[in-house]
């Protein structure tokens, strides 16, 4: 994994993009990429974040009461 | 044309919803859900911007629980048959369309208790009737929002406070309603809501919804895959994808999102009272021309935008082949998929012509209307109209 980068996991695509939706809404940058492949056998998405954003975008979804499964 | 068929398909839709269309189809149509290349990623953006687009209007807390499916029926099809089993009793009314009847038929040959209740002439359903219905194996009450034959509106807010009382839910066919008359799934407390793309809210064909509350759980009727949890060999247990196998309609899709964006922002309230605009002067028109038989409540406040009628002594296929072939008027005219409630208006077998305003149906097209029955009804060939009313608006709007 690139430890410039951190992935955030949902349980639903639709999660996904209210993340992304939530992040772009408080300027967090991130992008919805492909689910790696050591992370999850899924063929689904994930959101990238960079290393250093990571404490923000956590917060955001904690305030919006967006549950992530998990960070990469 | 004059088109006065909004209650089988809207037509027009608003120019918002040709123009989101267009724009998928040629951008955004790669497979949601899918692929993880930009495309697909904005198909996906596409179905979740719709998704909540539909939440907004209907005022749903839960978007993820819109489960998007090809039409009404097919909506009625998996609340009714993912919830239903043998030996469950279900309580429907005799208004209902053969989306609802024939599932319920189907089911009933399955082992399913189905109990209708009786509508008046007027097509209204007496909430405590349903209620008396209601035994210890009832498992759900089916009935329609509005009659789409007669329009007649269904005191749905007293149905789901009395089947509550006794912790059944209620399944609502939005069909003649969605886009049209105001919805508050929470205020209501909707169980379940099903509904066409296609009518109201001005999607295209091919497009429409269940709605489910979090305290419904359906077993899934169609399975396949959903671009998640593809390790499993079995639904994903998490919405919307529990529900919806198979690669979804991003165009249509995108177009029932940008007619609900529309309709959010023209003000449904608005949508609703010009459309009562319309029925009452269709209603009013139609009234005074002799031979002309009006069905259903002239209650407006009770009545969706449908207006079922007659011509003494004329077959209704050809009032609407003549108002297609010499004026230019689309209408439906038959039993329109719901035979038994044209038994209770009894206009079993024949039926009736129904027109159906809508948001983008204007005074003019109702005078024209109007003048084209006068005409039929009286025999008359001469086919010059001349218009009384206001000028026709921008059109269509959006």
């Amino acid at each position: 994994m690139d430890e410039q980068y951190k992935i955030f996991v949902f349980k639903s695509t639709y999660l996904t993009f209210k993340a992304e939706r939530a992040l772009k809404g408080a300027h967090v940058a991130c992008k919805v990429v492909t689910k790696p492949r050591d992370i999850s056998s899924d063929c689904g998405l994930a959101i990238r974040v960079t290393a250093l954003d990571e404490p923000a975008a956590s917060k955001v979804m904690c305030d919006s009461g967006i549950a992530s499964l998990g960070v990469w | 044309m004059i088109y006065i068929d909004n209650a089988a398909t809207s037509h027009p839709k608003p120019e918002s919803v040709y123009k989101r269309m267009d724009f998928v189809l040629r951008n955004a149509s790669a497979n949601p859900g899918r692929s993880g290349h930009r495309m697909a990623i904005e198909a996906n953006r596409v179905i979740f911007e719709s998704r909540e687009s539909v939440a907004r209007l209907f005022n749903i807390r839960h978007p993820e629980r819109i489960i998007f499916t090809c039409n009404a029926t097919a909506a009625l099809n998996l609340a009714l048959k993912g919830l239903l089993q043998p030996g469950d009793h279900c309580v429907t009314s005799d208004m209902e369309h053969n989306s609802m009847v024939r599932p319920l038929k189907f089911l009933s040959q399955q082992g399913v208790n189905v109990h209708r209740v009786q509508a008046s002439r007027e097509g209204s359903l007496d909430p405590d009737e349903i209620s008396s219905a209601i035994t210890c194996e009832t498992r759900l009450i089916a009935v329609t929002h509005a009659s789409n034959v007669i329009g007649t509106i269904t005191p749905i807010a007293d149905i789901i406070k009395t089947a509550h009382n006794k912790e059944v839910p209620v399944l609502i066919d939005a069909a003649q309603t969605a886009g049209s008359v105001p919805i508050d799934v929470e205020a209501l407390d909707v169980d379940m809501l099903a509904c066409p793309g296609h009518k109201g809210l001005f999607g295209p064909q091919g497009t429409g919804f269940l709605y489910l509350s979090p305290k419904i759980n359906l077993n899934p009727t169609v399975f396949g895959g959903t671009g998640s949890r593809s390790d499993l060999d079995r639904m994903p247990d998490f919405l919307p994808d529990r529900y919806e196998a198979g690669t979804l309609n991003t165009p249509g899709i995108a177009g029932l999102g940008a007619g609900a964006e529309f309709i959010s922002s023209e003000g449904i309230d608005i949508v609703r009272a010009h459309e009562k605009h319309m029925l009452s002067r269709l209603t009013g028109g139609l009234s005074g021309i002799p031979g002309v038989k009006i069905y259903g409540t002239k209650d407006l406040e009770r009545r969706a935008a449908v207006v079922s009628f007659i011509i003494e002594g004329l077959d209704p296929a050809v009032i609407g082949d003549r108002l297609d072939t010499d004026f230019g008027i689309g209408v439906r005219v038959g039993i329109h998929c719901a035979p038994d409630a044209h038994k209770v208006i009894g206009s079993y077998p024949k039926g009736t012509v129904r027109m159906s305003p809508g948001y983008f149906t204007t005074s003019e097209d109702i005078d024209r209307a109007i003048w084209a029955v006068e005409a039929i009804a009286s025999g008359r060939e001469n086919h010059h109209y001349i218009p009384v009313s206001s000028p026709r608006p921008a059109f269509p709007r959006g």
